[in-house]
This record gives structure tokens, sequence and C-alpha cells, in this order.
């Protein structure tokens, strides 16, 4: 009998914590919670107001973020903080997380039909998931190119607000070069006499990282940027269209080939394997290496170790031909509004404060990088002037890695080693990137 | 008499109920899901997608990438679970003697085990970066790099995984030889059985069932490895530490291939039913010769 009993208790528990676990977060995760008293304001301010908040509600608007370093997380929180104020009843809660993490929760929340309210945008978001914003007033005050380059994967729809600009280039410090009396490089042949001369010297010439292969890889980003995407814009339209192939491209093949000959040969390959991203960004700051290959994200983590780093930026030299030199600037950050959020108004009312001056220029001086908005020019570092030398040449390309399809990039990343580190010729190598072309557009 | 034995049944049938559900839910179900879907297209968070047969098998078989995860995965699994069960084995016959301090000896060995392998990977990743080099070069031994050699990587991974849970099948180890009868032991050191005769007479054959569940254990916890290549070398150099798993969440969530990487899984999932039963069939068939 006792032992029925004890059977009895642990078979009930089990069924409780079965319960437990099957049971929806939907009663206690309500996001809205009816206020009794509405916000005194005047007549004015009510007017303006997006509908769901005039009516007094306490919103909880919730962001779901892949920014993870404290510039953006401070910058969220600021503008948050300012449109609280504004509106004294929508808060936020906000996720910040890697892309991975973020990938998968994505995903998750979205077979779960629980989505959040406002995400920055990835590309491996479907568009059904996502609200088409085309023609909202608050994107005028956008820069229109931005606009247009974060939603050139989609047809006539504006899934995602840009909110700045990033770049992929060469980070080069000052010092090192004029210790070692080297002009800055602005060629190809120039770049590679510089790091002989470096190696001469003593000084390893390029930061890189193989147990972190995407130092290398935003290298590579830059490169074919520079080699297929500036050059023909429309390259991937051809090669969607088979009058074109990675195998048989000699612009593809350039990239790879400054990638093994220059960063890594003249990197440190013994030690490279010990490095990490952030080695690398101490290695630039602290004057150990001459060159670095990254983005705009790397300056913060150069700026860490050393803000007086003496550094300056430039594009790839890949050709004797300076005028090659194209920086590879896109827009990075965006926003998204998820589909199914009960409150899009507050949502876009947000947004449009996202896209005003002042939400601008708390974005460049957080994130040291130069803002979407237009009429926003914050000064965030002294490598601005380089960036806008770039672009104000037009010596740049909006192209990278953004908009290739992730079953391609996902071939790329997992194989491009392989031929850096001599383990693939390029024919192999090339293949299988156009298979894993074919298979990405195919699965389309 | 009859209707007390029906009454058993169906009152031990509904107390095992809930757990049949939870197997049904959490196991079966998903089990049979990721079939269906390994012989689809669907793809990242589209919501619809199409039966495509036997394609993402055709696919995987014919993946380098995907095969050499393969071999990458049998070599660590096979070095972890022979090298990892001897150390186990060695550290219980060590720590069931009566020696000093036993029980502390058996709490720091299995200390590494309470650890999340994420976490261990961190640690194991700031050992091989750091302090060994730093090592190497005070020595003036040159450099090394292990994590970035192809050779020695996946041997650098084992010793991780080895490290992270002698300490669990020690226990177990320990416990199988407590339950042994002292009055076995004494009898065969009465008829001048050695030290060495009583370990591979009496008490490896008696604890052989236990061996043969550790293996099991090992060689499906092992095989699933995917904490060490994601925090140590996200699958490099050169794929060379990129193990079944570790391919399976790239396909999955980088490359967003649902379909393609439901089949991968799909493969791992028989690679370990068979070897479970091989080795079963084995160790099963040599118990009873011993016995």
């Amino acid at each position: 009998m006792k032992q029925k009993v004890i059977a009895v208790i642990l078979s009930l528990t089990m069924t409780a914590g079965l319960l437990a676990g099957c049971g929806s977060a939907a009663g206690g995760g309500e996001e809205t919670v009816q206020q009794e008293t509405v916000p005194e304001s005047d007549e004015a301010q009510e007017a303006d107001k997006p509908a769901d908040t005039a009516g007094g509600e306490n919103v909880v608007i919730e962001v779901l973020s892949l920014k993870t370093e404290a510039g953006p997380q401070a910058a969220f929180q600021e503008m948050f903080d300012h449109y609280t104020a504004q509106h004294p009843n929508v808060t936020f809660e906000m996720q910040s997380m890697s892309s991975d993490d973020f990938k998968t929760t994505i995903r998750a929340r979205a077979a779960a039909n629980d989505m959040p309210d406002l995400v920055t945008w990835m590309k491996e978001i479907e568009p059904e998931f996502l609200l088409d914003i085309n023609g909202e007033a608050f994107l005028d005050n956008l820069n229109a190119d931005t606009v247009a380059g974060a939603n050139a994967i989609y047809d006539n729809a504006v899934y995602a607000m840009p909110i700045d600009n990033g770049y992929i280039g060469l980070y080069y410090n000052k010092d090192v070069l004029a210790a070692n009396h080297i002009e800055i490089p602005s060629t190809y042949s120039e770049l590679v006499a510089a790091c002989e001369t470096l190696q001469a010297n003593g000084v390893t010439p390029f930061a890189s990282s193989l147990s972190d292969l995407s130092v290398p890889y935003m290298s590579l980003i830059a490169l074919f940027a520079e080699t297929v995407y500036a050059p023909d814009s429309d390259w991937s339209t051809k090669r969607d269209a088979g009058e074109v192939t990675i195998k048989e491209d000699a612009g593809w093949k350039q990239a790879f080939d400054i990638l093994t000959d220059v960063v890594y040969q003249y990197s440190n390959p013994d030690m490279a394997y010990n490095q990490s991203y952030d080695d690398c960004a101490a290695l630039i700051a602290n004057g150990e290496t001459a060159f670095y290959g990254n983005g705009s994200w790397a300056l913060s983590a150069i700026r860490d170790v050393n803000p007086d780093a003496n550094i300056g930026l430039m594009a790839f030299p890949v050709s004797d031909n300076v005028q090659d030199g194209k920086l590879l600037c896109f827009p990075d950050t965006s926003l998204s509004i998820c589909a199914g959020t009960e409150h899009t108004d507050i949502v876009k009312d947000f947004l449009a404060y996202v896209a005003t001056e002042e939400a601008g220029a708390i974005w460049a001086e957080n994130v040291k990088v130069s803002s979407a908005v237009n009429g926003v020019n914050v000064d965030y570092d002294p490598i601005a002037a380089d960036v806008d030398h770039y672009l104000s040449e037009n010596l740049f390309t909006p192209y990278g890695d953004r908009v290739l399809r992730s079953v391609f990039t996902d071939k790329l990343w997992e194989t491009f080693s392989y031929y850096m580190l001599g383990e693939s010729d390029w024919d192999t190598l090339a293949e299988d990137l156009d298979t894993y072309w074919d298979k990405a557009r195919d699965g389309e | 008499m009859k209707n007390k034995k029906i009454r058993d049944h169906v009152f031990y049938g509904v107390l095992l109920l809930p757990a049949i559900l939870l197997f049904l839910f959490f196991f079966i179900i998903p089990v049979v899901q990721s079939m269906w879907l390994s012989f689809t297209d669907s793809y990242g968070m589209k919501t619809s997608y199409q039966f495509v047969g036997l394609e993402n098998y055709k696919e995987a078989f014919g993946d380098r990438s995907f095969t050499k995860t393969i071999s990458n995965t049998i070599q660590y699994a096979a070095i972890t679970v022979v090298l990892g069960n001897l150390l186990s084995l060695v550290l219980a016959l060590l720590l069931d003697a009566k020696i000093r301090c036993r029980n502390l000896f058996r709490t720091f060995f299995f200390i590494p085990n309470i650890m999340s392998l994420l976490v261990v990977g961190y640690i194991w990743s700031f050992v091989y970066k750091q302090v060994l080099p730093d090592i190497f070069a005070t020595l003036n031994l040159g450099k090394i790099a292990v994590l970035g050699n192809k050779d020695t990587v996946v041997w650098a991974l084992a010793v991780v995984g080895i490290w992270n849970c002698a300490g669990y099948y020690m226990v177990i180890y320990i416990a199988a030889l407590q339950g042994i009868s002292e009055d076995i032991v004494e009898a065969a050191r009465i008829d001048g059985a050695s030290m060495r005769q009583v370990l591979r007479y009496v008490k490896l054959p008696l604890i052989s069932p236990t061996i043969l569940t550790c293996v099991i254990l090992s060689v499906s916890s092992h095989m699933k490895v995917f904490e060490l290549p994601y925090t140590m070398t996200s699958g490099g150099p050169v794929g060379a530490s990129s193990t079944m798993v570790y391919k399976i969440y790239m396909t999955a969530f980088n490359a967003n291939r649902n379909g393609y990487a439901a089949a991968q899984s799909i493969v791992l999932f028989v690679m370990i039913g068979l070897i479970s039963l091989v080795l079963n069939d084995i160790m099963g068939r040599r118990e009873k010769k011993l016995r």
C-alpha cells in the first residue's frame, strides 16, 4: 500500500511538472496593462500621440536586438528614455544577444507566434514576419540611398529602417608606418612593399586571427566588394542568370588571392591561432601591427584598448590604380517592425523618433558611426574624416555579403579558409561556391 | 484474483501515463517531425516547404564538409570513449582502495563534470591559447598552437572531453566495484590469486555490465559533442574539428536549411543507434563468455 501511495505521488508530481511545462506564458506575459487614469497632457500633445497611446494604456514595447556592444545598448537606452519622457505610458523591454542566439530565438518565437514588437533587422527574418513601412513619412528624414541599400533584397518594400552606415576597410596605424619610414600605401604594390619593409624591420604587418575566422572573413567581404561588386553592381543578377560564374570570375579569385597573399601571409600565422578578435584590436591599437582589416564595429574595440591610437582607415588597395580602392560602406544597423505587433502605431511613432536628428545624434555619438539620419554630422572619431573622403569622392561600394543569400554565405564562411590555408585549390573552392550559389538561388 | 490483476495493470498503466506522455511529446513526436522535415526543403523562417524525397540525404553523403564531420566525430568519440573509460576505470580502481583522503580525491576528480561544457570550453581555450604558449615560450620550446594544427586539434578537444567526464564514469565504476562481494575477492586471494589476477579474472568480469553501460553512455554522449568545437575552434582549422552536431547547428541556424539539417541529424541518430546496438551485442557476448 505504501508503495502504491508513493507511486501515485510521484506520478502526480510528474503530471504537475508536465502541465507546468506546457503552460502558456500568455497569462503572465501580458504586455499591455489597463491603467486606471489617463496621464495628464494637453490637447495638442494628445492629438499628436499615436492611437494606442492616446487611450492611456501602459504599453510595453518588446525589442529584440543583436547589438551586444556597450555603445549600441547605451544608445538604445538613451533613445528609450527620451521617448518615454514624452510618452510616459510607453516603456521598453530590450533583450540583446549575439547574432547566433538572435537567429535561434527569433525562429523559436516565430514558430510560437510570439514575435516581439521591434527587432534589429536581419536578412534571415522572412518578410512575412515584418511590417512593410514603405511610404511612411519618417523615412524621408533618412538618406534615401541608405534606405534603398538596406532594402536591396526586397522588391519595392521597406522592411528595414537603417539607422547608421557601417563600413569594412583596412585600419592602419600611422605611428607604426611613420616609425618605419613608410608612406600610407594607396596601391597594391605599395601595400606589399610596406609589408615587406615592416617584416624586414621585425614588425608583423597584419593583425589577424585564425581562431576567430570572422576576422579574415571581414577582409574577404571588403575585398570581393571591391573586386567583384564595385566594377559590376549587377554581378549577382548576372550570376543568377548563369551569365557569369565564380570559377571564371577574375574578381573573385583576386579577392581570395589578396586575402591569402597579403592579409594571411603578412600576419603572424603561428600566433594567429591563439589570437582572438579582441587581441587583433589590441595589436593595432597598441602599434604592434600596422594593418588590420575589419568593420566599423571594430573601432570601439580598438578605442577601448587605446583611445588615442593614431589610426586611419582606407579601402583595401586591390590594384595599382588608386581609383580601384573603393571602401565598402553599407547600411548597418536597421530596425524592423514585426508584422504581428499589437502596437503598430506606437512602434511606428518610435521609429519616427529614431529618424529625428536628436536620436540620430544619440546613436552616432554612442556607437561611433555615421548616422543614416539626414542632417546628423557627428564627429564621432578622427576616422570619420577618412570615411567621409570615400563617400564624398564616390569611392565606395554598398554591396557586401549583406546582399548575398545565407545558404551561399554559409558555404563561403565554411570554406574560405581552406583556400587561404592551402587546403583547397581555386577550382575546387570555386566549384563548391558556384554549386551553393545555385542551391541558394533555387531554394528561393 | 483475475480482476485484481487487471485492476493492478490499469492502476500501474495510469501511473505510467505521464511518463509515456512526456516521452511521446518530447521524444517520439520531435523525432517523427525531424524525419518528416528531412524529406523537405524547409528553409529558415519560411512557413511553406516542399517534399523533396531523398534529396537531402543524397546531398549529405555527397557533401565533403559533412562527411568530414562524420570522420572527425568518430575520431573524437573513439579517443574519448576508449581513453576516457580507461582513465575512469583506473581512477575508480585507485580510489576504491583504502587510501587516505580518497573521498577528497573522488570529489576532486568529479568536479569538472559539474561544469557546463561551454564553460569548460572557454577555460580550456584559455589554457591552449594563453597558458600553454606562455609555458612553451618560457621554456624556449618555440611556438605552439594546438588548436590551430589540424593533426592535433581533435586530440586537444578529446583531452578536454575526457577531463570533463572522467570523474562521472569513475563514480559509476566505483559503485560497481563496491558492489562486488568481499567474499569473492577473499576467496580468490585464498586460492592464491595475485592482485592482478583478482582484477583480471574477478573484478573486471563482474563489472563488465557496468563497463558496457558506461561505454554506450559515453559513445552517445561524445558522438553528440557540440560545445567544444563551438567554443574552442569554430570547427577549424579547415574543418578539422567540425563535429556532426556542430555542422547540424551551422546548417540549421547559419545556412537556415532546416530540411538538410534534419537529414544530417537523422544520419547521426542512426549512427549512434547502430554503434550502440553493435556495442551491446559485442559486450553482451563477451559478458556471456566471461560468465
